[in-house]
């Protein structure tokens, strides 16, 4: 019986509702208590051997007979009015197939050709001219060809500075407002109250591998390779630019280089590329490169953030108000930095305003916890400052306001085990058996803590296949993306495990849209949670089908069968056939399992939780921070893959070590100019820049998630390490750092109580 | 001995050992080596990440050094002697710095992958038995964005004690 | 500098990076042969050593030279040796050589030092002292130590060979003193005394990076533990490498104590010329930082200094 369910899905810490078809009975929720032999083990990847050989290939190595290099012109300017362009010259060189500005654009062949390419461009990396030629070499040196001429126009790119105008109240979005309790009882209530602006930077995603795509046609039938985190929302975006249903239009990602948000819509390249694949009738590449990267594929957006707390004398929060600007450039999202604020403590009376401001700059866009990394930093430094001013450890202060019920909606947590995170966290970095601070000469080592909380278990819709062939070879058949995480190796073993058939037995297929699989991509911490469920059911539907033909074969009841490490057993323990000798007899037989992504339970907060434990040293001469060794103790709920699981924690505490201390997207004020879009001049921090990393967790059991238990880990690393360094250093040199990022200049005058001269340059 | 002159925009022949083998292939004076081994030789392995020679994900083996393929131009590996990812494995067995970063998951998205490893490879022939300071230092010219390198780490180590103790690795390579 | 130079790059054209603009290619087999290039090709002709300097600005199209000469097939160009009170290094000796020359390591392990914080392992492999020292960074590690060991240049020209004084050598922003058609060929530094010690330290904001600033020291002292020689240079603090003359007069002839490494890292803050850079730090940062870099150079230096004798 089939019954089509309404359910709530989250992403990114918004809401929708889903249509979801429900088949068959409720699986019984794993736990870390099940007893399972394949989850929860450390098992290396499965796609390990293609990545370590070279033989991977990624969209940048994907090269077609006949293949078109696209390349794009793009602004030098913040805001300027193109004056004047002429292409001939460009045109005129061997090897060039054709040059498209605002002029000619329409000639492309979809209808947005004219959003792409405009006569006035407003953020310096913004699309001015196309070149298309048979050689990349040939493309630059056509670039160079082309005769543009612009009218400067007044570049806005700061936030605080376009808030004081009057003329640009069109660029302000919001206000977006929450509040619950009443927000001035709570602060007339309270015995002391803390007051700080808090400054963040826009970070910028670099991952390795820039944004690209190769579109050719095969008939009438678009195929593109793209580097992206979902391909369903890649091939939506193109059927409706190009005016074509979604089934003439198949979109690959096997193999890519990193997202972390960038990469969830078609970008203007894949569009391009596919209309101008179409009007050569040759395979066109677009591929970015690390310049184009840095200033026009979107950001973390820059923050300035003002946080009130008060709190009674013994400590109990009373009021949390919070007003941010968000830099959305050109036309981004607001991003809601007020999730830490509203959800992390048990506070009767919040207030959240947040105003977007459009600026100058590329859209921002997601980038790994959105809005919340940014919230967090100064929530979780304006509670350290509370602690001192209330004379309370940093941690007593947390687990005393600790929330047991989700304080925006006051419903029950699906499960939550943060208490636990913290006291694991503070017994593995000796918050209590050791000093918080030492000196040593010059240098001072201090240690501090912050929390972070996001969201997490999924949702459908998410389709898988499982099929068991005649030699008792598994294969998952799912359309997510593996974009690194390990998605491959974590679905491998969830359909083992559920089969009983031995994991070496398994491989995955992902990445294509061909296989009309709905998923939902990979990206806001959910990829495991709503496609690992989807396989499960598709591997317990199979596991079914193999058990009824193995009963009517057998003559046995199908109640009395189990699979196990490949075999079928009776109940009384002996072995009735393998599954691939069963198979086998029957042919060129094979089962095909389906399985769909069950709907949310209703009534329950699925949150993850982390505690970020951080020991910093100074160099209280130059400035210098050296992060000596950070503790990250995350819920989330179930671990498939403790390998996995831990590399995620690693890389996102890095990246959060980034944002704290080197990367920073720097803005010459005046012209609106990015100053570092490169690898030379952002900062990615290196392997000898990281001093010890200990990921760990602890794992509540959680059966009002999904049917494993799983909460998601993708994002959840990268939040709270930012405040956790500002806390330790705030611990060091008595006084708080409250702009991102924590450069050693920044350092060093905070230390000598010297006020930084104000430069043109800035962290925008 | 005269100068070899190559004119701008002429396709020059090269000639070069490649993984062991003797390859052959064309190249403009202009063409990074990164270029002529992925499009020319058609080993996608090693790849392109940056623009400023930064990333080092494109690092090969050449003449018996690590170096950026994007910052050499092809024609100066005329003649020479070029490892790439590709060249790792010998029939069919994976090099020990291969199984390390599976076995240890030292890998993530795997675009930093190939590049991360020659740079591991050129570490270990330098020095066998490195501390792991000496590991951080020795891939600090390659970036990684995923993995926050610390299983990076452990796999260069799980290679160089495979290396050590396994003496068939020993010879050979470049 | 190498921001500045990025930013001009992007305001002038937008994305260009990946292939530099067409160049005729010489490899010549002798160091006369380059030299008659040159002067063939004067200001349109470019030398290739390492290429870390050179290729990358050809990528971007800030140098379009439209002959390269590459100089790795030229024989004797890479050595280290010691004869005669001398240090001799070949231009075409790498980073790494020098990081792991046992000659440099006895005698001016300064060198080494500096070498080793240069940019990362695959750029050491390939990049050359004379490369280094040719393109005249004010951001470039090398010179500084060259300073501090007040080494000279080997010069070769058409009309033969001349040596140029460190004190000459950084003419301007990434000018040497070589006139056109001359091409560096030998690093000479004369061997330093019993009781000599050398440290270069640079503060980068991450591994690799450029310098926020970094000096080299290279002293020794008597027997009674005066200094007898000081040798000071300054990187990423001026329009060039800088000598902190300034400071090394603050050490020589007297008995080094606390207050004398004080008063010389004082005088090194007056010494430099630094400007702001939005990334790596303010003027003022930087001259502060010199101070506590010479400091700290001086005290390890001294330590050195004092073992050997």
């Amino acid at each position: 019986m089939v019954k089509v369910v309404k359910t709530r899905v989250e992403f990114e810490g918004r809401f929708r509702d889903e249509y979801t078809v429900v088949e068959g009975e409720p699986l019984e929720g794993w736990s870390p208590k099940s007893g399972l032999k394949i989850v929860g083990r450390p098992h290396p990847r499965v796609d390990g051997a293609a990545k370590v050989t070279g033989s991977a290939k990624y969209t940048h190595d994907v090269y077609l007979p006949g293949m078109v290099y696209g390349k794009f012109l793009r602004s030098p300017y913040a805001h300027a009015k193109i004056t004047h362009i002429d292409a001939s010259e460009a045109e005129g060189l061997p090897g060039v197939l054709g040059v498209y500005t605002y002029k000619n654009a329409a000639t492309l062949g979809f209808g947005g050709a004219e959003k792409v390419f405009k006569q006035e461009v407003t953020y310096q990396g913004d699309v001015v001219a196309l070149v298309l030629a048979q050689d990349e070499s040939v493309a630059e040196d056509a670039l160079e060809l082309i005769r543009v001429e612009y009218e400067p126009l007044r570049p806005l790119v700061d936030p605080e500075e376009i808030m004081g105008l009057d003329s640009s109240k069109d660029r302000i979005v919001g206000p977006k407002l929450y509040e619950r309790g009443d927000l001035e009882k709570g602060f007339a209530e309270a015995d002391v109250i803390v007051e700080e602006s808090f400054k963040t930077q826009a970070a910028l995603h670099n991952c390795m591998e820039t944004h690209g795509s190769v579109a050719h046609w095969e008939g009438d039938n678009l195929v593109v390779h793209t580097s992206t985190q979902s391909v369903f929302n890649v091939r939506s975006a193109l059927s409706e630019e190009l005016g074509i249903p979604q089934s003439k239009i198949r979109v690959v990602s096997e193999f890519m280089g990193g997202g972390f948000g960038s990469k969830f819509g078609a970008g203007e390249y894949t569009v391009v590329a596919a209309a101008a694949a179409r009007l050569l009738g040759r395979p066109v590449r677009i591929v970015l490169d690390r310049v184009e990267e840095n200033l026009a594929t979107g950001n973390r957006s820059q923050t300035v953030q003002w946080v009130k707390i008060g709190a009674k004398r013994d400590g109990r929060i009373t009021a949390i108000h919070l007003k941010g600007l968000v830099n959305v450039g050109e036309d981004g999202w607001v991003a809601d930095l007020g999730g830490p604020a509203k959800m992390m403590y048990h506070c009767p009376n919040v207030k959240v305003e947040l105003y977007g401001v459009k600026t100058n700059l590329v859209s921002s866009t997601a980038f790994r916890a959105p809005g919340y990394v940014e919230g967090d930093f100064a929530l979780e430094s304006a509670v350290d400052e509370l602690a001192r001013r209330l004379n309370m450890d940093p941690l007593e202060l947390r687990l005393l306001n600790y929330a047991t019920r989700d304080p925006v909606t006051n419903s029950e947590y699906s499960s939550k085990a943060l208490r636990e995170a913290y006291l694991k966290g503070a017994e593995l970095i000796g918050w209590r058996s050791e000093p918080r601070v030492v000196r040593d000469g010059a240098k001072i080592r201090a240690k501090g803590v912050a929390g972070a909380i996001w969201w997490g278990g999924g949702g459908p819709p998410a389709y898988a296949e499982v099929k068991v062939n005649a030699d008792g070879g598994v294969t998952v058949l799912t359309a997510t993306q593996d974009i690194g995480t390990g998605t491959r190796t974590a679905l491998a073993q969830i359909a083992a495990e559920e089969l009983g058939l031995p994991f070496s037995s398994v491989r995955v297929v992902l990445g294509d849209t061909i296989t009309e699989l709905r998923s939902p991509g990979s990206g806001g911490s959910q990829t495991l949670a709503s496609m690992g469920p989807a396989v499960r059911a598709a591997a317990h539907d199979a596991k079914n089908q193999l058990l009824e033909i193995a009963s009517q074969v057998y003559d046995v009841a199908k109640e009395r069968l189990t699979i196990r490490e490949g075999s079928i057993f009776r109940s009384d323990g002996s072995v009735l056939c393998s599954v691939g000798e069963l198979l086998g007899n029957l042919g060129d037989f094979s089962v095909t399992g389906r399985g769909a992504r069950e709907p949310n339970q209703e009534g329950y907060m699925v949150n993850t939780f982390a505690a970020q434990f951080a020991e910093v040293e100074v160099d209280t001469e130059t400035g210098t921070l050296r992060v000596l060794r950070l503790v990250s103790v995350h819920d989330s709920g179930m671990v498939v893959n403790p390998l996995t699981f831990t590399s995620q924690v690693e890389g996102g505490v890095i990246m959060g070590m980034g944002y704290a201390l080197w990367e920073g997207r720097l803005v010459d004020g005046e012209s609106g100019v990015v100053i570092n879009p490169n690898l030379n001049d952002y900062l990615v921090a290196r392997c000898s820049d990281v001093g010890e990393i200990t990921p760990t967790y602890v794992e509540p059991e959680d059966p009002h998630t999904n049917s494993l238990g799983v909460k998601g880990i993708g994002e959840p690393p990268i939040i709270g390490v930012a405040p956790a360094i500002a806390n330790a250093l705030r611990e060091a040199i008595g006084v708080r750092l409250r702009e991102l990022p924590f450069t050693p200049e920044r350092v060093y005058s905070a230390i000598k109580g010297i006020n930084p001269r104000p430069t043109t340059a800035k962290y925008l | 001995m005269t100068a070899l002159i190559y004119p701008a925009d002429a396709k020059v022949r090269l000639e070069l050992t490649v993984n062991g083998e003797r390859r052959v292939g064309e190249a403009e004076p202009r063409m990074l080596l990164v270029h002529f081994i992925r499009e020319v030789l058609g080993l996608t392995g090693t790849h392109v990440g940056c623009d400023t020679s930064n990333c080092g994900a494109c690092t090969v083996v050449l003449n018996g050094r690590a170096v950026k393929s994007c910052t050499v131009f092809a024609v100066q590996a005329n003649g020479g002697s070029l490892l790439t990812v590709e060249g790792l494995a010998r029939k069919g067995r994976l090099h020990p710095i291969q199984e390390g970063f599976w076995e240890k998951h030292g890998l993530q998205c795997g675009y930093c992958t190939p590049g991360m490893m020659m740079a591991a490879y050129d570490l270990l022939q330098k020095s066998p038995n490195p501390t792991e300071e000496e590991i951080r230092r020795g891939i600090s010219g390659n970036l990684c964005r995923c993995t926050g390198y610390v299983k990076i780490v452990e796999a260069i180590e799980y290679a160089a004690q495979k290396l050590r103790s396994d003496p068939s690795w020993r010879s050979g390579g470049d | 500098m190498e921001t500045f130079i990025l930013v001009f790059k992007v305001l002038g054209f937008g994305d260009l990076c990946l292939y530099p603009a067409s160049f005729e290619y010489y490899a010549p087999a002798s160091l006369d042969e380059a030299i008659d290039l040159l002067n063939k090709h004067r200001e349109e002709a470019r030398v290739l050593a390492g290429g870390h300097s050179l290729i990358p600005m050809m990528k971007l199209r800030v140098l379009r030279p439209a002959y390269v000469i590459d100089l790795n097939r030229v024989k004797g160009l890479k050595y280290i040796e010691e004869k005669g009170g001398e240090i001799r290094i070949g231009a075409l000796t790498t980073y790494y050589d020098v990081i792991t020359s046992d000659i440099v390591k006895r005698r001016v392990p300064i060198l080494a030092e500096c070498a080793s914080v240069v940019a990362d392992p695959q750029v050491r492999n390939w990049g050359t002292i004379g490369g280094s020292l040719s393109h005249c960074d004010p951001s470039g590690d090398m010179g500084s130590s060259i300073l501090a060991l007040r080494a000279k240049m080997v010069a070769k020209g058409s009309s033969g060979e001349r040596v140029i004084e460190s004190d000459d050598w950084f003419v301007g922003s990434f000018q040497s003193a070589l006139k056109t058609g001359e091409i560096l060929r030998e690093i000479v530094i004369p061997t330093p005394k019993p009781g000599s010690g050398g440290a270069y330290l640079k503060l980068e904001r991450k591994a690799g990076d450029y310098a926020i600033a970094a000096v080299g020291v290279q002293v020794t002292l008597d027997g009674s533990g005066s200094c007898t020689y000081a040798g000071i240079g300054l990187t990423a603090v001026g329009p060039t490498n800088l000598r902190a003359k300034k400071a090394e007069q603050a050490l020589v002839g007297r008995k080094v104590d606390d207050r004398v490494i004080e008063e010389a890292a004082r005088a090194a803050t007056e010494d430099c010329r630094p400007t702001d850079d939005p990334l790596r730090g303010s003027a003022e940062y930087k001259r502060a930082m010199v101070g506590v870099l010479t400091k700290r150079a001086l005290n390890k230096a001294l330590a050195d200094a004092k073992r050997s004798r």
